[in-house]
């Protein structure tokens, strides 16, 4: 629409004003009688004021642990999921210092839309007992240690609290890591079983009256929140969590956890090994089975989602698969794709997208070399998570020790070729980030010194070590509804109308089709869109007839986040596909300039140019209609400086983008050269670390299938 | 009944008075158990100066600082607290919970002679006292400490506050829980995609007809470009608008005027011209709204006010000292 030149002579006319009110009034009692809503309303709620049928983006969290996860609470972690939901509408919770003290403030100073409390629900039974005020096993062992309050002052140094939580933590995980086969509980809960189960029923209701607290049901819809947990099956140190994200307030009696996953129960805990690994590993299908007979099933309006995470930390060991393994037949493959509309592309530990090693000049099954952000160096959790003795880090193995499908790009690319011979794509998955942070702080994606780690007195002080200072500040998940309501949202997920970021908060828009115009970007081109194309997460109609000459057509647009004000570098398309039984790839920049020659001075000031706002329209001129496909777009923003550069100038002086980084290190007093030991490593070091980064979005692919 | 159960008991009884105020409801629990029966006899406690040497060192080498005289206090402080508790645990007998006794009966098998003698958990439990062990051992220290402080707070964290705690806390509470401004706008945009660099004078010549022209706010989506944000908004929060509009957008509302024209203003998306309705002061919400979110922070709130109160009360009790330097004090 072009602007007026005469202000006095409007292209369109308003009718009347009865007209007007009678409009609004049928408005209203649509929302209210919801046949015209665009999603199912399930809950008891008034509307939301602030509704667009064309959808807005809404920015939140999808995963977050407090105190009351047992990997949080060993390392001194305090806040609860009340403090967390209190935070992520602009709050302040405690954080742990290096000393064990709760000396640190964080505070939320951008408030989210949404928010979802994923405590691992695996001890739930252990740490209600360990938090209630009358249970004798509150006194246990395993309760000192749960709580970290055998910690004392003056007793031992700062680096010995670390390390005497990081054995707190193995004694307790360790057999737990592995449900396979034969698994357990602690030994309060086997001995006080029926204490346990009490209480692992309290903590699951404080997590769903926390969760009720802090949901707004007015008008105003200022704020949504998800009862939820997270299975973590972690066996032999692979990561197989998944986050579950129930839809509204009715949910499953009790978690299913990762211990109900085993193949077979350990009947006698305390005489028989817990810890036996058979091949294949847990059964993840009894997590779907107990989610669809509890909740789907359950005929009480429950609906249910599960989102994996960090691929990057689960490539297969010995008899483990990937966590992205072949289906075994159709029905898994369907279950899949049913329960796993989402992944988790970006987080605190790291990227999932894809994996370019500048060290080594190559990638694990690829050649885009923006696939060199935030790499971990280790393919176990285990060790990423500081529990091996080192406290992490793993060496730098070459990108061929590295799994294809640790990375979400291959496992999109995989999933083409797995439904040509299944029938069903068990890897359709929109794309979402989170944090993972266990400090109770939804989102506090500062990429300063503000950042205080991501797990309690484990990496307080981040660039300490190999581990700790790999972990960033992780990511934002966004999804594309109508209104900031637990339906609207969770409907967005479930067609995968989302998208990630590492922790900036650009807009970002995509849609496919087959009539998009170069000019649609001077349009609102939502309308167009949503009737003539699909949104990031669908799948492309069936092509006309005759084919366009050009293929499909796309639009993609970005507006930086002008909270921060890092100007936007690019938008890039990657298209995935399948040519002769093999899976392909091909990244185009599509608008923006990838050689705009923006970056930081030495003291990490942005020079350069960008972009407030970029668009584009793109055709897919090798576009083949017997090739399956899929289209996402990721845009990077211009450089700045990782929060760890940061907090090595600030802390200790240090500066990993001079030469003179290493020398200076040499220089500090013994103490100081043991906390800033990571300071000057970078990107061709081990460990990887990168001193500047591209911050960046990505979104859910659109498919094509022939 | 014994002590913490008679605290309980008390607060219990007290909390469902709808009358108070919370600050009354602490003293009232602080006069209750003073008054009950005869306050117990001052106590000598002497803290071992290392204890208090250590966790200051190790705190200045943390904070790489000296020590401020405050910080100091406050570290000194907190070592009275923790052997006062502990203290206060082994009066109530805590130390005779089992899995004190299992965790002493394991320290003596430590160091017994004959580790595989038959003896039985609170035989070995005994040794490990007469040994001097108990004092020493971090578990039990914490388990003791954790648990006296744990007792005194569930006195205030189990029971529901009356509404009359929750409308004083409100009333003291208020900016706390004033829901946000609201404004109600209506814009009309000039879209960065579509005009560039003539995008700033192209804003205030449109600028200029709507003003000149007196154009009703309710039409604005006839003017400009079409944006993907409705020209007419409900009245929304500024963190609502920032999320539509970006943040350089609601940094300017303040300054613009209200029933008329103004702008442009930098968007997300370009230059918008804004004309504010009204702008509705944020607003006090009734007991009612607020409940689950008072609820949480009176017992809290509560339960904190109660701790401090039992810990300064418990002072009185013990008569303090710190040994000498150098010359550990090996018991309480």
């Amino acid at each position: 629409m072009a602007i007026h030149s005469d202000a006095r002579v409007p292209r369109r006319f308003i009718s009347n004003p009865a007209s007007m009110i009678m409009s609004a009034t049928v408005a209203v009692l649509m929302l209210h009688t919801s046949p015209s809503l665009a999603f199912k309303r399930t809950e008891v709620r008034e509307p939301c004021r602030n509704y667009n049928p064309l959808r807005q983006p809404f920015f939140g969290e999808t995963h977050l642990h407090t105190g009351l996860s047992f990997d949080a609470g060993i390392r001194f972690v305090q806040p609860s999921p009340r403090d967390a939901y209190n935070f992520a509408k602009g709050g302040s919770v405690v954080g742990v210092g290096p000393n064990g003290f709760p000396t640190r403030t964080y505070t939320q100073d951008r408030p989210l839309d949404f928010a979802a409390v994923t405590d691992h629900s695996e001890h739930f039974g252990e740490m209600g007992v360990c938090k209630s005020a009358h249970l004798p096993g509150r006194f246990s062992f395993e309760c000192q240690l749960l709580n970290g309050f055998w910690w004392q002052p003056g007793l031992f140094p700062g680096s010995g609290q670390r390390n005497l939580a990081t054995s707190a933590f193995n004694l307790l995980a360790l057999p737990n890591d592995g449900p396979s086969t034969l698994n357990t509980r602690l030994p309060m809960c086997v001995n006080g079983e029926s204490d346990c189960i009490a209480s692992e029923q309290r903590v699951w209701d404080e997590m769903q009256a926390a969760a009720e607290e802090a949901y707004d049901r007015s008008a105003e819809c200022s704020f949504t929140s998800f009862v939820a947990y997270e299975m973590t099956s972690t066996p032999l140190g692979e990561n197989w969590h998944r986050n579950v994200i129930f839809r509204n307030d009715r949910v499953v009696p009790r978690p299913i956890t990762a211990i109900d996953l085993a193949q077979k129960p350990n009947l006698n805990p305390n005489t028989k090994p817990p810890r036996q690994i058979v091949a294949g590993g847990p059964d993840i299908k009894k997590l779907w089975q107990g989610l669809r007979e509890q909740c789907l099933d359950a005929g009480n309006g429950c609906d249910v989602l599960t989102i994996p995470h960090n691929s990057n930390l689960a490539g297969g060991t010995g008899p483990i698969p990937p966590m992205f393994y072949d289906p075994p037949d159709r029905a898994f493959a369907q279950q899949r794709q049913f329960f796993e509309p989402l992944v988790e592309i970006y987080q605190d530990k790291g990227s999932s997208e894809c994996r370019w090693d500048p060290r080594y000049q190559e990638g694990v099954e690829t050649t885009d070399e923006n696939c060199n952000f935030e790499l971990l160096d280790s393919p176990s959790i285990l060790a990423a998570s500081g529990v091996t003795s080192s406290g992490g880090g793993a060496g730098s193995p070459p990108p061929s020790s590295f799994n294809e499908r640790m990375y979400i790009r291959n496992v999109l690319k995989d999933g083409l070729l797995l439904e040509k011979s299944l029938g069903v794509n068990p890897f359709k998955l929109g794309v979402i980030a989170a944090t993972d942070s266990h400090n109770g702080n939804p989102s506090y994606n500062v990429e300063d010194t503000r950042f205080g780690g991501h797990l309690g007195i484990e990496d307080a002080i981040p660039v300490r070590s190999a581990s700790t200072i790999q972990n960033g500040s992780g990511g934002v998940a966004v999804a594309w509804a109508e209104e900031n309501s637990r339906d609207a949202i969770f409907e967005a997920f479930k067609r995968k109308e989302t998208y990630g970021t590492s922790g900036t908060r650009p807009v970002v828009r995509f849609f496919g089709g087959w009539n998009f115009k170069q000019s649609d970007c001077q349009t609102q081109f939502a309308t167009k869109g949503y009737k003539q194309g699909v949104p990031m997460g669908g799948d492309l109609p069936a092509p006309p007839t005759p084919l366009p000459v050009n293929g499909p057509s796309f639009i993609a647009a970005a507006w930086m986040d002008d909270y921060i004000g890092t100007p936007l570098q690019q938008i890039q398309i990657i298209k995935g596909w399948v040519e002769r039984g093999v899976t392909k790839e091909e990244v185009y920049t599509i608008s923006g300039d990838p050689n705009n020659n923006a970056g930081v001075d030495n003291q990490c000031n942005r020079i350069g140019d960008g972009f407030d706002s970029l668009c584009a329209v793109w055709h897919d001129k090798n576009f083949n209609p017997k090739q399956s496909a899929f289209y996402y777009v990721r845009v990077l923003e211009n450089p700045v400086c990782r929060y760890s550069t940061l907090w090595c100038q600030k802390n200790y002086n240090l500066n990993p983008l001079n030469a003179s980084c290493s020398d200076d290190l040499a220089k500090l007093p013994a103490q100081k050269q043991a906390d800033a030991a990571m300071c000057c490593k970078n990107e061709t070091s081990t460990p990887i670390v990168q001193p500047v980064i591209q911050e960046r979005a990505w979104t859910s692919p659109i498919w094509y299938t022939p | 009944m014994d002590f913490p159960h008679l605290v309980y008991a008390i607060s219990r009884r007290v909390l469902r008075s709808p009358a108070l105020h919370y600050a009354v409801l602490g003293a009232a629990l602080y006069i209750g158990v003073s008054l009950y029966g005869a306050p117990p006899p001052v106590t000598p406690l002497v803290i071992p100066a290392t204890r208090v040497e250590a966790a200051l060192a190790e705190f200045e080498r943390m904070s790489d600082h000296p020590l401020l005289p405050k910080e100091k206090q406050i570290v000194i402080e907190s070592v009275i607290d923790q052997e006062v508790l502990y203290a206060y645990a082994l009066r109530l007998g805590l130390d005779k919970e089992p899995v004190v006794e299992r965790r002493l009966a394991q320290i003596a098998t430590f160091v017994a002679e004959n580790p595989h003698e038959a003896k039985s958990v609170k035989e070995r439990a005994d040794e490990a006292v007469l040994l001097g062990l108990s004092d020493g051992d971090v578990v039990v220290r914490r388990i003791l400490i954790d648990g006296a402080k744990r007792l005194i707070r569930a006195a205030v964290l189990l029971r529901e506050p009356p509404d009359s705690l929750l409308e004083a806390y409100l009333r003291d509470h208020v900016e706390e829980f004033r829901l946000p401004e609201e404004i109600r706008l209506s814009h009309v945009l000039v879209d960065a995609h579509i005009h560039h660099d003539k995008m700033k004078q192209d804003a205030e010549t449109l600028l200029t007809n709507l003003r000149n022209n007196a154009v009703a706010p309710e039409t604005a989506a006839n003017y400009g470009d079409q944006g993907f944000i409705d020209a007419n908004l409900p009245s929304l929060s500024k963190r609502e608008l920032e999320r539509l509009f970006g943040h350089r957008f609601v940094s300017r509302l303040a300054t613009l005027r209200v029933g008329e024209w103004d702008g442009p203003v930098v968007s997300r998306y370009g230059l918008n011209l804004v004309y504010i309705h009204e702008r509705i002061p944020g607003r006090i919400p009734t007991l009612d709204q607020a409940r689950k979110h008072l609820s949480a922070k009176v017992r809290k709130k509560l339960a904190d006010q109660w701790l401090a109160m039992r810990m300064a009360q418990l002072r009185t009790e013990f008569s303090i000292t710190v040994g000498e330097s150098g010359k550990e004090q090996s018991s309480l």
